[in-house]
């Protein structure tokens, strides 16, 4: 098992927000959590990769206890959390923000190789290598934070709301690209609003609902659903 | 016209030095977001750490590096004891610029407690005047106008060619994203404390070499530092130098016109006209 939440508690400024929430995710997987908006997704995720502290509960990495573990601990033990703004560096170029992903965990080595993994993943990107980011369009923002995510070679990446502000046609094609990224053999934690995008891409989902984790299925069983709206 | 000359020459040696001063304070302000006012004490504490060399008849470019050596030590060790265990226990701004302010007034009081009040000099450097035309100025002013603009190149080559330097402007636009993607801020914070420690020290260093060091100097440099930073536009180190220039050359210009007692005076009205106009000063964004 990749990653395991057990119990987890997690609380800021007072306030409790998410409420004994477990879930795994296995190598490779690619696991999606649902829910309205305010459920406790973000946060979740935020407290996973080391930027919230937790209450209580138990929060392992390939076994070890990462709980108090900072974001930039974790990236460089391969968890990696792309946030669903604030994801970019606006007065860097496209290519300094990606060279920048492998400097700061010491993987400029073969950053050559994988600028060139990333540029076949997104053309665009290469197109746009010398504009500054705060340039690009939405769409591009939204590649570009993935393409440093992945340029990094993650075991585990922690997407929230990718598809937030995109249209549809540019959600699909990153439905693609995180399928394509997925069959590389990158585990994937997903947190989604678009719940048809996410339960079409995910093996597993999660359905988050007030703080807690009201229910886990398959992928199969989540599409036979007649309807999703009892879940939310 | 010779007048003019004269005092517009004498505005940008001053004005070199006060973009170095601003470029000093804005690395730390861009970056950290934190008003360091104790960086006025910085500035006196270099100068008295070279001098304090000299009379140990060290030679004068060994005891400018040593003092630039331990002013870079003494801004380090300013954000690592007692902004960063701050930031950490969730201090607000306000009590970061009072221990700030704190540091300031205690370390210049120390300073004078040893060192007395008196004015010290700085010798050894050759002075001789240089006359082009009509405008004279000596060789400790060629030379601070060349210092300053090299090490202000230097600095802007660092930011924009070195992984240092990307992982700074990183921290100075997204601090967040910068911890997301693996950057420990904390130690970006200590190294932009040194840089501009060092920096500043540089600017004292060429004050000194000019003017006597007296214990209350600080308080002058840290009003241009931030003076300059806030003029030219906070996020934009550019904005420092351009601010620097432009009050160098208004305060030399301005004694045409009025007593030199009103420079002050004048460097803060053209602040205000210019954050009245323009908020986010000369080369600043606005945040949308």
């Amino acid at each position: 098992m990749l990653l395991e939440v057990r119990n987890l508690d997690v609380g800021y400024q007072g306030k409790q927000v998410v409420f004994g929430a477990s879930l795994r995710v296995d190598a490779g997987e690619f696991v999606a959590l649902i829910g309205h908006n305010g459920a406790g997704k973000t946060t979740l995720l935020k407290t996973i990769c080391g930027y919230l502290k937790t209450g209580s509960g138990d929060v392992r990495y390939r076994g070890e206890d990462i709980r108090n573990l900072s974001p930039a601990v974790n990236v460089k033990k391969g968890l990696v959390f792309v946030h669903q703004e604030k994801s970019l560096f606006p007065n860097l170029s496209v290519l300094e923000n990606l060279q920048l992903a492998a400097y700061a965990i010491g993987k400029a080595y073969n950053l050559e190789q994988r600028l060139k993994e990333v540029y076949r993943i997104f053309p665009i990107l290469k197109d746009r290598e010398k504009q500054m980011a705060n340039t690009l369009s939405g769409g591009q923002q939204k590649q570009l934070a993935v393409g440093m995510a992945i340029l990094v070679e993650p075991q585990l990446l922690l997407l929230d709301e990718p598809s937030l502000g995109l249209s549809p046609n540019l959600v699909k094609d990153l439905g693609n690209v995180l399928k394509e990224i997925s069959n590389m053999g990158t585990a994937i934690l997903l947190v989604e609003q678009n719940v048809k995008m996410a339960i079409s891409l995910a093996q597993r989902i999660y359905v988050m609902r007030t703080g807690q984790i009201i229910l886990e299925d398959t992928h199969e069983n989540m599409m036979k659903r007649e309807s999703l709206w009892d879940l939310f | 016209m010779g007048l003019f000359l004269q005092l517009l020459t004498r505005g940008i040696i001053t004005g070199s030095l006060y973009a170095l001063l601003g470029v000093s304070w804005g690395i730390i302000y861009n970056t950290t977001r934190t008003f360091h006012f104790a960086h006025g004490f910085i500035y006196t504490f270099a100068s008295y750490s070279i001098l304090v060399f000299t009379w140990m008849s060290v030679p004068l470019i060994p005891s400018l590096l040593l003092g630039l050596f331990t002013a870079t030590l003494a801004g380090c060790a300013v954000e690592y004891f007692a902004y960063l265990p701050m930031r950490k226990k969730s201090a607000s701004q306000l009590s970061i610029f009072l221990t700030a302010m704190g540091i300031m007034i205690a370390g210049q009081s120390l300073i004078h407690l040893v060192f007395g009040p008196d004015s010290r000099p700085l010798e050894g450097f050759p002075e001789h005047v240089i006359s082009l035309g009509t405008v004279t100025f000596t060789t400790v002013d060629l030379f601070t106008v060349l210092l300053c603009w090299i090490v202000i190149v230097c600095l802007f080559a660092f930011l924009g060619h070195t992984k240092a330097g990307m992982m700074i402007r990183a921290v100075s636009s997204n601090p967040e994203k910068a911890t997301f993607i693996g950057i420990d801020s904390r130690r970006i914070f200590v190294l932009v404390f040194g840089i501009g420690s060092l920096l500043v020290g540089i600017a004292a260093f060429l004050s000194t070499i000019d003017k006597p060091a007296t214990p209350n100097i600080g308080l002058g440099a840290l009003l241009i530092s931030f003076i300059t930073v806030f003029l030219g536009g906070v996020g934009r180190l550019g904005g420092a130098v351009l601010g620097g220039i432009i009050l160098g050359i208004a305060e030399s210009l301005v004694i045409m016109v009025l007593p030199t007692e009103y420079k002050m005076m004048v460097i803060f009205l053209i602040l205000f006209l210019v954050v009245l106009i323009k908020p986010e000063g000369l080369l600043g964004k606005k945040i949308a």
